[in-house]
C-alpha cells in the first residue's frame, strides 16, 4: 500500500468513527437533550443552590441538595467550578461543594442522555446513580478529615446584591410543562421499542402543549434566550465532539495498521463482524480492560482521572477506544471511567488547588480515584 | 468608572455587555470604561458564583441574572 493510500484510509476510518456517532438514534436523543440544557439555563435561576446550600443549611439538606442539584444546573464545568469555589468559601463548606463538584458534571443532562443512547440504557443510569451516591460518600469524608468550621470564609465573603432588578417568576406548572414535554419528547424520540408510525401521533400532542406554553405564557425574550442558549451550546459541544470522534477513529485506524489488519475490513470475531479499525485499539486494551478486576477499575478511574475530556467526549472514549461497545471493555472499567473521566482533569485540578489547598486537593482527587473504582466494581461485579 | 462584565462569554453573559452599552449610551457623556472578564481563574477569584455579572470599581453589583438597562442605569447612577 503506498503512504497516501494508507493516509486516504486512515482519513475515512475518521470519518467513518465520526458518522458513527451521528447516527439516526443518537442525534434524535441529543438535540431534544441540547434544547433541554438549554432551557435550563435561560428559563432556570440556579440560585437555589446559594438559597439551599448556605453555610446554615442543614447538613442533610445540604447534602442531598449538592448531590443531585447538577441535574438541573447546565453542562460545563465553566459553570460548575465557580459554584463550587463559592460554596467552598461562602456556602456549606467542603463536604457539600465537593460533592457538587463531583457529581455536576457527571448527572447534566446531555451527558445521561448521551451515555444512555450511544453506550447502554443501564450504563447511562448507572453513572447517574454512582454519581450521586459516591458524591454523598466523598462529600461527608472530605468534611470528615478537614472538618466543616475552619478557614472562615465570612472574613472574604463579599456582600453580594443578588437580586438584579426583577426576576421574573412563572408560575410552577409553566415551568413543569416547559421541561416536562421537552422530556418526554425526548424519552419517546429515543425509545428503540417504537417505530416512527407510532411516535409521531404521541409527539405530535406534546409539541403542541409545548407550543401552547412558549405562546401563552413565554415573552419573546426568554424564547430568544432559550434559543440561544441552546445554540450556544451546541455551538461550543459539538464540534469538540465531532473532532473527538474523527480523532479515536485515526487512532483506531493506526492500530488496525499496527496489528496488519486493513483499516476499513470487516472481520469476524466470536460470530460477529466488525469494522476493524472499530476494534483495534480495544483489542490492544482487551487484555486489561475486558474484565471487571480491581486492576481494571482502578486503572479506568486513573485514567479518567488524569486524561482531559471535552464534554461528552467520554462516551466515545469508552465505546470505541476501550471498545466497550464492541464488548471489548467491561462494565466495571468502563464505568469508573465515565465516573472519574468529566469530574477531573488538569485544568479542574487547578482550579481545585488553587480554591482548596495542596491537601484537600490530593485528598478529593486520592477519593475520586478510590469512589469511581469502588463504583466499577459495585456495578461490573454484583450487578451486572 | 470602571465596569466589567464577569462571565464566561455565554449569550447571557453577551447580552448583559449590550445591557451596559445600552445603559451607558442613555447616560449620555458618563466617563467609564467596559472590560469583559472571561477567564475562569479571574471569575472565581473574584467571588462570582453565578455568571453573568456586573461590578462598578471592583465592587460586584449583579449577580446571574441579565439587569435590565433601567437598573443597570439606577446602578451607574448611584455609584
Amino acid at each position: 500500500m503506498t503512504p497516501v493510500e494508507l493516509l486516504v484510509q486512515i482519513l475515512r476510518a475518521g470519518i467513518d468513527e465520526t458518522l458513527s456517532y451521528l447516527t439516526l438514534h443518537v442525534v434524535t436523543c441529543l438535540v431534544p437533550a441540547f434544547f433541554i440544557a438549554g432551557g435550563i439555563s435561560a428559563v432556570l435561576s440556579d440560585h437555589f443552590v446559594t438559597k439551599y446550600l448556605s453555610a446554615d443549611a442543614p447538613k442533610l439538606q445540604a447534602y442531598s441538595i449538592a448531590s443531585v442539584s447538577g441535574i438541573a444546573l447546565a453542562v460545563c464545568s465553566c459553570t460548575i467550578l465557580p459554584m463550587f469555589a463559592g460554596l467552598y468559601k461562602k456556602g456549606a463548606g467542603i463536604g457539600p461543594a465537593t460533592a457538587f463538584l463531583f457529581s455536576g458534571p457527571a448527572i447534566n443532562v446531555l451527558a445521561v442522555v448521551f451515555t444512555a443512547s450511544a453506550l447502554s440504557l443501564p450504563l447511562g443510569g448507572a453513572r447517574a446513580f454512582f454519581a450521586v451516591t459516591m458524591a454523598g460518600a466523598i462529600g461527608l469524608t472530605m468534611a470528615f478529615v478537614f472538618g466543616s468550621g475552619e478557614e472562615g470564609g465570612s472574613a472574604e465573603g463579599q456582600t453580594v446584591v443578588t437580586d438584579g432588578g426583577t426576576v421574573r417568576q412563572r408560575p410552577l406548572w409553566v415551568t413543569g410543562g416547559f421541561f416536562g414535554t421537552q422530556v418526554a419528547i425526548l424519552l419517546i424520540a429515543a425509545t428503540g421499542l417504537l417505530t416512527w408510525a407510532v411516535k409521531a401521533p404521541l409527539l405530535a400532542p406534546l409539541f403542541a402543549v409545548l407550543g401552547y406554553l412558549l405562546w401563552a405564557e413565554f415573552d419573546r425574550e426568554t424564547i430568544e434566550a432559550w434559543l440561544q442558549e441552546t445554540w450556544f451550546f451546541t455551538r461550543t459541544i459539538f464540534p469538540l465532539l465531532i473532532a473527538g470522534t474523527f480523532v479515536i477513529g485515526i487512532i483506531g485506524a493506526i492500530a488496525a495498521i499496527a496489528q496488519g489488519m486493513d483499516p476499513l475490513t470487516t472481520i469476524t470475531r466470536g460470530g460477529e463482524t466488525f469494522v476493524a479499525h472499530q476494534v483495534a485499539p480495544g483489542l490492544l486494551t482487551q487484555g486489561i480492560f475486558g474484565q471487571t478486576t480491581v486492576l481494571s477499575a482502578g486503572l479506568g478511574s486513573i485514567i479518567g482521572a488524569i486524561l482531559y475530556m471535552p464534554t461528552l467526549l467520554e462516551v466515545p472514549i469508552v465505546g470505541s477506544l476501550f471498545g466497550y461497545t464492541n464488548g471489548l471493555m467491561a462494565e466495571g472499567p468502563a464505568l469508573a471511567l465515565l465516573l472519574a473521566g468529566p469530574s477531573l482533569s488538569l485544568p479542574n485540578m487547578l482550579v481545585i488547588w488553587k480554591t482548596m489547598g495542596a491537601k484537600r486537593t490530593a485528598l478529593y482527587v486520592s477519593l475520586v480515584a478510590v469512589a469511581a473504582t469502588m463504583a466499577g466494581l459495585i456495578w461490573g461485579l454484583l450487578l451486572v | 468608572m470602571k465596569i466589567e462584565v464577569i462571565g464566561p462569554g455565554c449569550p447571557r453573559c453577551q447580552q448583559t455587555a449590550q445591557n451596559v452599552k445600552d445603559a451607558l449610551a442613555e447616560l449620555d457623556g458618563i466617563d467609564a470604561t467596559v472590560e469583559k472578564v472571561e477567564e475562569q481563574m479571574e471569575i472565581i477569584d473574584r467571588g462570582v458564583m453565578h455568571t453573568p455579572a456586573v461590578a462598578v470599581d471592583g465592587e460586584i453589583q449583579t449577580e446571574g441574572v441579565i439587569p435590565e438597562v433601567d437598573r443597570l442605569i439606577e446602578v451607574f447612577q448611584s455609584v
